[in-house]
């Protein structure tokens, strides 16, 4: 494909539950139609209680996420105290708003929980519009597909462990049907006790 | 057109590629090393615009040279992060078109990274690039596995080769191997021979088959008359 | 008496004499746009001939295999059709039958192969009932050539194999959307192929039997099927020998992936054993 934010392929979904969150990303990394390799990590995991999920062009992902610890890390030592999601969000899109006439090319998605134990799902686009604070959203090559599984599946309140599935399954939903992302995908469920990474074992084709 | 791939195995890594520099429609030299050692363990293979080749194994092997020195230590891991980052900064200011394979050996532990021009890096068991990828991924996917021994390297060189000179359009022919382990760095020289044309019968095609065949649709033809003299 | 007039016109009628949807139907506003620059963007060829600048995307992205063995020829096929990054389809039947003795693969344009091929059967069916015999494989790849071949920059997208069996054995023949065809042993046509070829050419051999080329081909596709976006679903397989064309069960490449109750998986690669080695 010509464009640039679907050349490697990603899909990416978070999505809130009852004092928990969850992210599940797909593994592939890709060229256009060739699949490179299957263990490409999209989520990166910032602080105690955050993380962020990356879809787009590969480099960059790889390059704001090394930016973005260095911010959170950065931020953590000087006010000796974690950095709060809402925080994160606004850090976040302020580093892709300095980019605004060179942007990395990639669609964030920020999910994490506050201090009370809040859950937090907010996604932007390229150059930092924080488009939605909801209880879901989903970037990525397979965004349209993942967010038409979101709406069906999603309930209020979700416990963490209906949280967990419930991803799983918009993810496997998403990724079945777009060709550009897939190979293996792994849910990361982030609740007071702390952060659960699972594999999901997917088609790889 | 250049083609360049490599896999890890048991204590190693096997880096290849293909023995022409092309340019253009013609051959500039025949025998055309594309794998640069940059340290004493680690090899660098690249593809691309031929300056920014040679400028990038030299910038890429005084600075690990200087990193080394200044850390006291240098992983492949570190060394394939300090190229990544460099080649992203440089993608939004001058590009080096260079897509390379970073080959290292940590103490006993062989490393493969996989780094495209944009900057992407991605550590991999085999990797590929150029158009050989389209030729040779599948047969890593079948004939790759793990802990393949120093003595299987050759022969699954040769099978890759074979494949590209059978179907690539540039059937090359001579690959030169190197593979970089605990003993150090080795290099093979990998020539396919014969003729590999998978699809050709192997009995004598039968003349009056054909002609039989062809015959029979002569009627199906376009209208294409001849005026007799 | 009937009147009969609105059939000599829309404009001799007032619209009080019509039906309702009639009336509305004989004034209609144009699109916003003008139909002939819009096709002019979209269509593969512009009428001066130009390349479109925007053609439209049709289903694309396949694997599919063919080859002679001794016994017969066999045809591979996977299942998954794409329109840009979406998946359009994970069960598309990409074999087309012919004849009974003859099938037809479909790679390239969904329409235009399904077309096309449809018409080579009704041709072949004429041609069979008129020379009182059955089609040979020759004749009728020939046919869809000649086709194929008043239809050339036309924008037409076809890459497709014809294979059978007739009098004089098994067949094979390449025919594309450019008039091309070629007879041979080992074909792969579709954005896979390049991948399903590194597994055909090392696994291939003539003097296969049924059962290894069926392990071949199927194992060739799901590789292919592995390593391009554009393929995937399910693998399709048939042969056709002296007693007419086989069809087998399709295998979901979930199940050569990972292995199945029936088929357990070996060594984590795939379920198929190399009848190479």
């Amino acid at each position: 494909m010509g464009d640039i934010f679907s050349m490697n392929g990603s899909a990416i979904v978070g999505m809130a539950g009852k004092d928990s969150v969850a992210i599940a990303t797909d593994l592939r990394y890709g060229n256009s139609y060739q699949t490179i390799g299957t263990n490409m990590r999209k989520v990166f995991r910032l602080s105690d209680n955050l993380m962020v999920a990356l879809g787009g062009l590969a480099t960059d992902i790889q390059t704001l996420s090394a930016k973005l610890r260095f911010r959170v890390n950065l931020y953590e030592l000087e006010e000796k105290r974690p950095m709060s999601p809402k925080v994160a969000t606004r850090m976040l899109s302020q580093l892709l708003y300095k980019h605004r006439f060179g942007p990395f090319f990639v669609s964030p998605i920020v999910a994490g929980l506050s201090k009370e134990g809040e859950p937090w799902v907010a996604s932007m686009d390229s150059i930092g519009a924080v488009s939605d604070v909801d209880a879901y959203y989903s970037e990525g090559t397979a965004a349209e597909t993942l967010m038409g599984a979101c709406e069906t599946y999603w309930k209020e309140d979700m416990t963490p462990e209906q949280l967990g599935g419930t991803v799983e399954r918009v993810i496997q939903a998403g990724m079945g049907r777009d060709a550009f992302s897939g190979w293996g995908a792994e849910v990361w469920l982030l609740t007071s006790e702390g952060l659960e990474v699972r594999e999901v074992k997917t088609r790889q084709d | 057109m250049d083609s360049v791939f490599g896999f890890q195995g048991e204590g190693y890594v096997c880096l290849a590629g293909d023995a022409r520099a092309i340019n253009s429609i013609f051959v500039l030299k025949q025998h055309h090393d594309k794998i640069v050692q940059v340290s004493d363990r680690m090899l660098l293979a690249m593809v691309g615009e031929a300056g920014d080749t040679e400028q990038l194994s030299e910038f890429v092997k005084v600075n690990l040279r200087l990193l080394e020195l200044r850390l006291g230590h240098l992983s492949t891991h570190m060394a394939a992060n300090w190229l990544r980052t460099k080649m992203a900064e440089s993608l939004r200011k001058s590009p080096y078109q260079v897509n390379c394979l970073l080959a290292g050996m940590d103490a006993e532990t062989p490393a493969l990274y996989h780094l495209d021009f944009y900057g992407t890096l991605a550590k991999l068991s085999f990797g590929a690039h150029g158009y050989c990828g389209h030729f040779l991924l599948s047969l890593f996917d079948k004939h790759w596995h793990e802990g393949m021994t120093k003595e299987e390297a050759l022969p699954l060189v040769e099978l890759l080769g074979g494949e590209l000179k059978g179907r690539f359009l540039l059937h090359q022919d001579t690959f030169i191997v190197k593979i970089i382990s605990t003993e150090g760095v080795e290099t093979h020289e990998v020539n396919i021979k014969g003729h590999q044309d998978v699809g050709r019968p192997p009995v004598a095609e039968e003349p009056v088959a054909e002609a039989e065949a062809e015959t029979e649709m002569s009627a199906q033809r376009p209208a294409l008359t001849i005026q007799a003299e | 008496m009937i009147d009969l007039s609105i059939l000599s016109g829309p404009r001799n009628v007032k619209p009080s004499q019509l039906p309702g949807s009639i009336s509305r139907g004989a004034v209609f506003p144009l699109p916003g746009c003008k139909p002939v620059e819009f096709l002019e963007k979209q269509a593969y060829t512009s009428f001066d001939g130009k390349k479109a600048a925007a053609p439209l995307q049709h289903l694309h992205g396949t694997t599919t295999l063919g080859f002679v063995y001794q016994g017969g020829v066999l045809i591979a096929v996977d299942s998954r059709s794409t329109r840009g990054a979406f998946v359009g389809s994970q069960e598309v039947k990409k074999i087309i039958n012919i004849s009974p003795s003859i099938v037809g693969t479909m790679a390239g344009g969904a329409a235009d192969c399904q077309f096309w091929e449809s018409n080579l059967a009704v041709q072949c069916r004429l041609m069979q009932l008129r020379e009182r015999e059955e089609v040979s494989v020759a004749a009728a790849s020939k046919l869809l050539a000649n086709t194929l071949y008043k239809y050339r920059s036309m924008g037409l997208s076809v890459g497709t194999m014809i294979a059978g069996w007739d009098k004089l054995g098994p067949a094979l023949f390449y025919v594309d959307n450019e008039g091309r065809r070629l007879k041979g042993n080992v074909f792969s046509v579709g954005s896979g192929s390049t991948y399903a070829y590194g597994i055909l050419d090392r696994g291939y051999r003539y003097d296969l039997t049924k059962e290894e080329a069926i392990e071949l081909g199927r194992r060739a596709i799901y590789h292919a099927t592995h390593r391009d976006a554009g393929s995937g679903g399910i693998v399709n397989c048939v042969t056709i020998d002296e007693a007419g064309a086989e069809w087998h069960d399709p295998v979901d490449c979930y199940d050569l992936h990972y292995g199945s109750p029936e088929a357990p998986v070996d060594a984590g690669q795939s379920v198929l054993a190399n009848p190479a080695e």
